[in-house]
């Protein structure tokens, strides 16, 4: 179970505008061992997206290497970008507009199977109904129109798509976010019981604290393309080490008196996330930060490792200068 | 006049629409109140109707039986804005406000934040002022919404805002009016958490501040936690429960409020629970007794014939479930 | 809006084109646009039957009746020849649709075809040549453009189709592109992309469906302005000649014997009014019934 699906190592990925380089993913390294998921967080702007399309390969990376059990992307997509997609498969965050709302559930399932699989229409058939009834949706649902289907099915719907090219890796980005919460528990537990009985690595994209802490394995926090703290979830939750994390924390919306003692700070997170392109000097979340010291609009700090597997980007962790 | 003053009394409103598939019940018999100066929490699952509930109160949509009886501190009287004319409907539509989940939508592209808000002081304004004043008040407002450099912002056109700004400009148009009553559909939904918190806490200082009172609508369960001050649980167009928020979130009673509560995910981990099997009922031909009953674990024989009469727990909690008496009839 | 109820739709398609009809004759003037088209296209297609004196549709002279008024044996009266203005009508609904369905059975398909390689293209050099000749042609104005192919060419009821169809393609061009490159951005095409779609399925399967039924409504809403402009043209003597009973070119000979003899004019412009008027609202009516397949809940 240790073997590596995805390791990122220093990516870096700038846009060029009309008003200056984004930054929107500056020196980002993370791994996903085979069966685990990581979670990806961040407010938007803080480039998680972005890693997500770089990992699909709908991006080419400025700098650094990604590699997909063992194999770079980079030469994946130029040599053989066929088993690159069947590889990486993504469910998207609005299942109403993933869905071409003019086509069957039996024409959005086939494609993947015909171009990954080169089956048999009998055997397609069969690899449909089989889809389906792993997304728990009953085989008259082939007939249907996407956008005759409810916002759960087309969840459902996006999944079995994703899982038609057998990947190793599924990018989750933000997959329950536009549904109701019973929809979302349904989907969600789906999604385990999958990724269990396929050991699928998830990387899972979520601005949802309390949903990473029932998903995940691993957390990894982005703020402004950068990676500020990262460790195992337990250990995460525990210990929360960053100031930007306990802020996220503490700003969840909860329903108990128990998630509501597990939020270290009660004052409000201040102020709006900066523009990637005028990146703030020094620790970039020193503009919001309420524990911030005066060095730290002056000099970059470094991702270390706290605790055994738990890093954190911030001044607090290093020794102090002066 | 008190606390105690009810500003908005709905009783049994009815809603339906006609489409192609035949008449939806969208609304059955829904009965809530507001207080002077009072949040309350409308929280449901989308497609409860309780977006339906917001527009009903500021007449989009129309209801087939029901009052809503608004009193009107202006006119000093209570007046149903289900039948009243539609010269008196607007003087009172200056007292009650809506603010949206799209900030974007809500204001228009073209015109500058300053020219719009400028607008909604002149219209409100009972007697003619002038423009210095509307100006200064104007850059009072986009203060109390704790928006930096007002004079920036007011020259700025809304596509140069990010959402939460636009969300708080939002907010100080529909206070600069200085309405009795803010409707709040799902104002947060579309910004991050940060921003959210920001903007949840903002929202509940001013309007304590100014005493209006809100009708706070959402999906999100927490959210309606930091707000309220009571909630009521709409499911499939029924009211099923409602208490001050405390009491609801400590003592959940209601079969489906329950399973809402236990689906969303804790920051304390513990895994999802599927609180809620199956799907919501059609509103062509909904159960005439509770509409819950088709997912309800706790039901008995007669839950689709009866409507259970909604019966006090105590004084601040009710709930309408057999489950809790109502034995009679 | 997202969260205003939305309605969990039923599923075949055959349920989907009740559904759409729904909405279409929910609006009863989409309803009356499509009867009006209904008898205009009716009328053309039997128009030997129908009319009471198909002989008058050619070049017949009857002096002996010229200029009647109407009356039960001519209902729309009788032009300068003694030709029944009635059976011209019927006649004349035949040139004016044939004009308008030529032209934009030819325009379409050009400019949807070219649209559709231009979005696929985008920011190629096939793209930006596609695209300027179109600019070109949509900066020119479109009467003007017409009479002048026409005087050229010299006037015919051919060279004013050639000339309208040399001058309509570009709009569906434009259309078409504007529309691929929305539609090339919707997650379900990065999605099919993300599957491995290669770019012949993503246009011809993701896209072009979804392009079609703004295309059948500007082709609606088209066929009224390209039966004005037909009426003009042949008004302007550019287009169909006399004795061919065109409306237009009826008008313009009708308009002589104004306002004494009203009804040789009259009778041809409300014609092309009443076929005009059912075009529009057809239009109007097909948004309708393509409109997305999710509606929200109507306020009562």
């Amino acid at each position: 179970m240790s073997e590596q699906t995805l390791r990122v190592t220093c990516l870096k990925k700038y846009f060029a505008t009309r008003r200056g380089t984004v930054r929107a993913v500056d020196g980002v390294s993370l791994s996903i061992n085979r069966g685990e998921t990581l979670a990806l967080i961040g407010e938007s702007g803080s480039g998680k997206t972005t890693v997500a399309n770089t990992v699909i390969g709908k991006y080419v990376p400025t700098e650094g290497q990604i590699l997909l059990e063992g194999n770079s992307i980079a030469q994946l997509i130029y040599k053989r970008p066929k088993a690159l997609r069947q590889r990486v498969q993504m469910v998207f965050q609005d299942p109403g507009s993933s869905l071409n709302p003019r086509r069957t559930v039996k024409q959005t399932l086939g494609l993947p199977l015909k171009l990954y699989h080169h089956e048999s229409r009998e055997e397609r058939k069969q690899r449909m109904l089989e889809l389906l009834e792993r997304v728990e949706l009953s085989s008259e649902y082939l007939t249907k129109v996407s956008s005759a289907l409810s916002g759960g099915e087309k969840a459902r719907i996006g999944v079995a798509r994703a899982l038609a090219a057998e990947p190793t890796l599924v990018i989750l980005d933000e997959p329950t976010s536009a549904l109701d919460v019973s929809i979302q528990a349904k989907i969600i537990n789906m999604l385990l019981r999958l990724q269990r009985e396929l050991t699928l690595s998830y990387l899972f994209i979520t601005h949802d604290l309390s949903l990473m802490r029932n998903v995940a394995t691993h957390a990894a926090i982005m703020y402004l393309g950068e990676i500020c703290e990262t460790s195992q979830k337990e250990e995460f939750f525990r210990n929360p080490l960053h100031p930007y994390t306990k802020m996220l924390l503490s700003s969840v919306p909860v329903v108990s008196r128990e998630e509501e003692a597990m939020k270290p700070f009660k004052t409000v997170l201040k102020g709006e996330i900066p523009s990637p392109i005028d990146l703030p000097s020094g620790c970039r979340f020193h503009t919001r930060c309420p524990e911030r010291q005066t060095h730290c609009s002056e000099q970059t700090c470094e991702l270390l490792e706290v605790h055994t597997g738990h890093w954190a980007r911030c001044h607090h962790f290093s020794e102090a200068p002066q | 006049m008190t606390q105690e003053h009810d500003l908005l009394r709905i009783t049994d409103l009815q809603v339906d629409f006609n489409t192609f598939e035949g008449c939806l019940h969208v609304l059955d018999r829904v009965s809530i109140t507001a207080r002077m100066g009072e949040k309350v929490g409308l929280v449901g699952e989308s497609g409860c109707g309780k977006s339906t509930l917001g527009r009903c109160i500021v007449r989009r949509v129309r209801p087939v039986a029901g009052e809503i009886i608004f009193w009107s501190e202006r006119l000093n009287n209570v007046e149903d804005i289900v039948s009243v004319t539609d010269s008196i409907w607007k003087q009172l539509r200056k007292q009650i406000q809506m603010i949206f989940q799209e900030p974007g939508a809500a204001i228009n592209p073209v015109f500058t934040v300053g020219d719009q808000l400028r607008a909604a002081i002149r219209f409100s304004a009972p007697t003619h002022i002038g423009k210095s004043q509307i100006q200064r008040r104007a850059i009072e407002l986009l203060q109390e919404v704790q928006l930096s450099d007002p004079e920036r912002i007011m020259s700025s056109y809304p596509f140069q805002l990010s959402g939460g700004m636009q969300q708080r400009i939002c907010i100080a148009m529909a206070l600069g009016v200085q309405p009795s009553l803010l409707i709040a559909d799902e104002p947060t939904t579309a910004l991050d958490v940060t921003i959210q918190e920001q903007i949840l806490r903002l929202f509940n200082d001013l309007v304590s501040y100014h005493r209006t009172a809100v009708i706070f609508i959402t999906h999100n369960l927490g959210v309606v936690r930091e707000i309220a001050d009571r909630v009521y649980v709409m499911y499939a167009g029924q009211v099923m429960e409602s208490a001050t928020t405390d009491e609801l979130f400590e003592n959940p009673m209601h079969p489906y409020t329950r399973g809402l509560i236990s689906a969303v995910p804790k920051l304390t981990g513990g895994g999802i629970i599927e609180g809620i099997p199956g799907h919501i009922p059609s509103y062509l031909d909904p159960p005439t007794g509770c509409r819950f009953c088709t997912r309800c674990p706790d039901v008995v024989p007669k839950c689709d014939e009866v409507r259970p009469p909604i019966g006090s727990i105590n004084a601040s909690h009710e709930v309408a479930c057999f489950l809790y008496g109502g034995e009679a009839s | 809006m997202t969260t205003l109820q939305r309605i969990e739709r039923a599923s075949s398609r055959r349920d989907g084109f009740r559904r759409s009809w729904y909405r279409f004759s929910k609006n009863r003037l989409s309803v009356v646009g499509l009867v009006t088209v209904g008898i205009v296209v009716l009328l053309a297609i039997f128009a030997p039957y129908i009319a009471p004196y198909p002989k008058d549709a050619g070049a017949v002279v009857n002096f002996r009746h010229a200029n009647e008024p109407p009356n039960w044996s001519h209902l729309f009266g009788t032009d300068d020849v003694g030709r029944d203005v009635l059976s011209r009508t019927i006649f004349g609904f035949r040139y004016s649709l044939m004009m308008g369905a030529v032209v934009l059975s030819i325009a379409t398909p050009v400019g949807v075809v070219l649209g559709l390689l231009a979005g696929y293209m985008k920011g190629r050099w096939l793209d930006s040549v596609i695209m300027r000749i179109t600019d070109i042609f949509l900066a020119l104005p479109p009467l003007i453009m017409a009479l002048l192919i026409n005087a050229v060419l010299g006037p015919s009821l051919i060279n004013a189709m050639i000339a309208m169809t040399i001058m309509w393609w570009p709009w569906y061009c434009r259309l078409v592109y504007g529309q691929v490159a929305v539609l090339r951005n919707e997650t379900y095409v990065l999605a099919a992309e993300m599957g491995g779609a290669r770019r012949p399925h993503l246009l011809l399967k993701e896209i072009l469906p979804n392009c079609i039924s703004s295309v059948l409504t500007k082709m609606t809403l088209d066929m009224a302005i390209a039966i004005l402009l037909g009426a003009s043209l042949s008004f302007v003597g550019l287009g169909a000649q006399p004795p061919t009973p065109d409306l237009g070119t009826m008008v313009a000979s009708g308009s002589n014997f104004l306002p004494d003899f009203w009804w040789i004019a009259i009778f041809p412009v409300m014609a092309i009014i009443f076929t005009v008027l059912g075009f529009n609202l057809l239009g109007d009516g097909l948004r309708d019934f393509f409109a997305v397949e999710e509606q929200e809940l109507d306020k009562q």
